[in-house]
């Protein structure tokens, strides 16, 4: 039977299994909807455009999490025509995986699948996706049945001017589990505030990963991270350890070995276990048995270490 | 060092020093005379998806609002209202129902200390029955995100009384003409300092380069300690005569500016210890408070109680 979510992960691991060398700094502004698609929509005021630090002007709140990533450039454009607005905000990120983990950390869990873009979606009266380096967002302010068939085109359209060039090997997805589980929803992050949007482990900055992959699955979480060497792997480890031991969040800590569990406040039990250059963590009901999904990250690493 | 003197402020003191004459003591401070004659919670909480009348329910658990608000009084608002997406700004039923309750013990104007644009009130079906209360509310204008340094309307504060860290910051002068502030915020979810509620809403006051220097302005792009510090910091500047705190609908993720996951516990906070209002909110997001930096450094800094054994707190 077609699953579109088993549609959706599939792109998303073919994404980000290879890393999309996007072509070279295109000028932003000529990625913005052609005249074709915009129909009587007019520009409002001149395009807007935010370099790096500058993008604090223009976000009011989450800016930082776009610099996590690795933001270069952005530009705005606000159209009206006689009853509506339409915005469109492009992003330059450094590379495609930060285009990629800002969608997966925008996205709203929707389980139609959009062929917008290297991943995409259209909901109510926005369409949000990735291509490349790129991430990009539009607003429609048109009633939903209106709106979903515009933001498409203007979608298209956009992503028609991206041109992809070639892949190179970035930390993969398929460290996640998939056998057994029904498939989750995917975040690709790198560094401490993507992590807090998928567990918030901890708001003192304790991290030295070099980037993570997490799955949210009906009734439990799994976050995997690698670090940069064993080193820095046994040392992020021992640091979360050291954080879960003396937070008043976690109660019940026991530590064995390079694994530790704990009980959060809110009733979930956290298994953290150090293997290889990895740190992975599962966050799941006490009656949970995840002993099939320990194996199966363990068989995922030593499979992409390989 | 900035020191601020207006009218509430100088009548205050004033009144304080000859109470303390004619009882023999010193000097009270407004929070030990508060304490001495408590009988109001420190937080109240209101349950319900009434949310007019339970912000109204909310501060007459606090003793009404002439506990705080004055007949002819000038009162500042800093209302969290600048975000489109819903959960992520101030319902405005709950600030509409401080204006009505304002207006009714005599306050003669109101000012938004931050920006607050026509399209906000219009999406409470209490904004046409209050127009009337409306049209004594203005707006500093200029602040408006992102705020820029003007000679007008903004002033620079060299150095805040029990701020460690923040210096030279650019926040408006309307405040200081303001015999009464209520900070309005939403409790939500924030990528940066995981809960964002009224301490982090005192960033409303300040021009955005201020609040970048808040951010970024430790060196590192994402320094939590910087942040939070600050944030405690810029609270000194002046402590809120009344808190409440919309934890109706909000979001849980993607914070601050959503979409997001989304939660609706249908709770309406107020407080006058704007630590412990956080610090109850923040649990209703599934934080414990004691992990929230900035809720922390507030409590350190003496900015309220964050241990709910030490805070009175009636729910209803």
């Amino acid at each position: 039977m077609y699953s579109p979510t088993r549609f959706y992960f599939s792109v998303f691991l073919l994404l980000l299994a290879f890393s999309l060398i996007a072509q070279d700094s295109t000028n932003l502004e000529k990625l913005l909807p052609t005249h074709e698609v915009l129909g009587d929509f007019k520009l409002k005021q001149d395009v807007e455009a935010y370099d790096s630090e500058d993008l604090f002007f223009l976000i009011n709140g989450g800016a930082d999490l776009f610099l996590e990533y690795g933001f270069n450039s952005m530009v705005k454009a606000d159209y009206r025509n006689e009853n509506h607005n339409l915005l469109v905000e492009i992003y330059e990120m450094n590379d495609p995986p930060a285009a990629f983990g800002m969608y997966s950390m925008m996205q709203m869990r929707d389980d139609k699948p959009d062929s917008i873009g290297d991943a995409g979606q259209i909901l109510n009266d926005h369409a949000l996706f990735a291509k490349g380096k790129y991430l990009v967002k539009i607003n429609a302010d048109l009633p939903e049945d209106q709106a979903e068939a515009l933001l498409k085109r203007m979608s298209d359209n956009i992503a028609s001017k991206i041109v992809v060039q070639r892949f190179n090997p970035v930390l993969s997805l398929q460290l996640l589990p998939v056998t057994n589980y029904d498939l989750p929803e995917l975040k690709y992050f790198r560094g401490p505030l993507g992590l807090n949007n998928i567990y918030p482990l901890s708001s003192k900055n304790i991290y030295d990963f070099k980037e993570g992959v997490a799955g949210i699955y009906q009734g439990f979480k799994v976050i995997v991270f690698n670090c940069q060497n064993s080193k820095k792997a046994l040392l992020q480890f021992g640091m979360i350890a050291d954080m879960v031991s003396t937070t008043l969040k976690y109660t019940d800590f026991n530590l064995t070995g390079k694994e530790f569990t704990a009980l959060d406040n809110l009733g979930h039990r956290i298994y953290t276990n150090l293997y290889e250059n990895y740190v992975y963590l599962i966050i799941h009901s006490k009656q949970m048995n995840i002993t099939p999904l320990k194996k199966e990250i363990r068989i995922n690493i030593d499979l992409i270490t390989m | 060092m900035y020191s601020k003197i207006n009218r509430r402020n100088f009548i205050k003191k004033g009144s304080l020093l000859g109470l303390g004459s004619y009882i023999g003591l010193s000097l009270f401070s407004k929070t030990s005379m508060a304490a001495l004659f408590k009988t109001h919670p420190s937080v109240a909480v209101v349950n319900g998806s009434d949310y007019f009348n339970n912000t109204k329910k909310a501060i007459d658990l606090l003793g009404g609002i002439t506990e705080f608000v004055k007949k002819g009084e000038k009162v500042g608002l800093l209302i969290n209202s600048d975000f489109t997406e819903k959960g992520a700004y101030v319902n405005p039923d709950i600030s509409l129902a401080v204006i009505e309750q304002c207006v009714k013990a005599g306050v003669s104007e109101f000012v938004c200390l931050q920006n607050v644009k026509d399209e906000y009130w219009k999406r409470s079906e209490y904004s046409g029955s209050l127009s009337s209360e409306l049209l004594k509310v203005s707006n500093v204008e200029s602040n408006t995100f992102p705020a820029k340094f003007n000679e007008e309307d903004f002033q620079v504060v060299e150095k805040i009384e029990g701020a460690k860290l923040l210096e030279n910051v650019e926040l408006i002068k309307e405040i200081d003409s303001c015999d009464v502030f209520i900070n309005i915020a939403i409790g939500k979810h924030h990528a940066s300092t995981m809960y964002t509620g009224a301490i982090k809403n005192m960033m409303g006051i300040c021009t955005r380069k201020t609040n970048v220097y808040m951010h970024l302005g430790s060196g590192t792009k994402n320094d939590p300690e910087h942040l939070g510090q600050c944030l405690s910091d810029i609270n000194h500047f002046r402590k809120p005569d009344l808190v409440i705190v919309d934890s109706t609908y909000f979001i849980t993720s993607n914070g601050p500016v959503g979409p997001g996951e989304t939660k609706k516990p249908d709770k309406i906070v107020a407080g006058t210890d704007i630590t412990a209002v956080d610090a109850y909110c923040s649990t209703v997001l599934g934080y414990v408070p004691q992990d929230i930096l900035h809720i922390v450094r507030a409590n350190e800094s003496g900015l309220g109680e964050i241990d709910f054994s030490k805070v009175e707190i009636k729910e209803v």
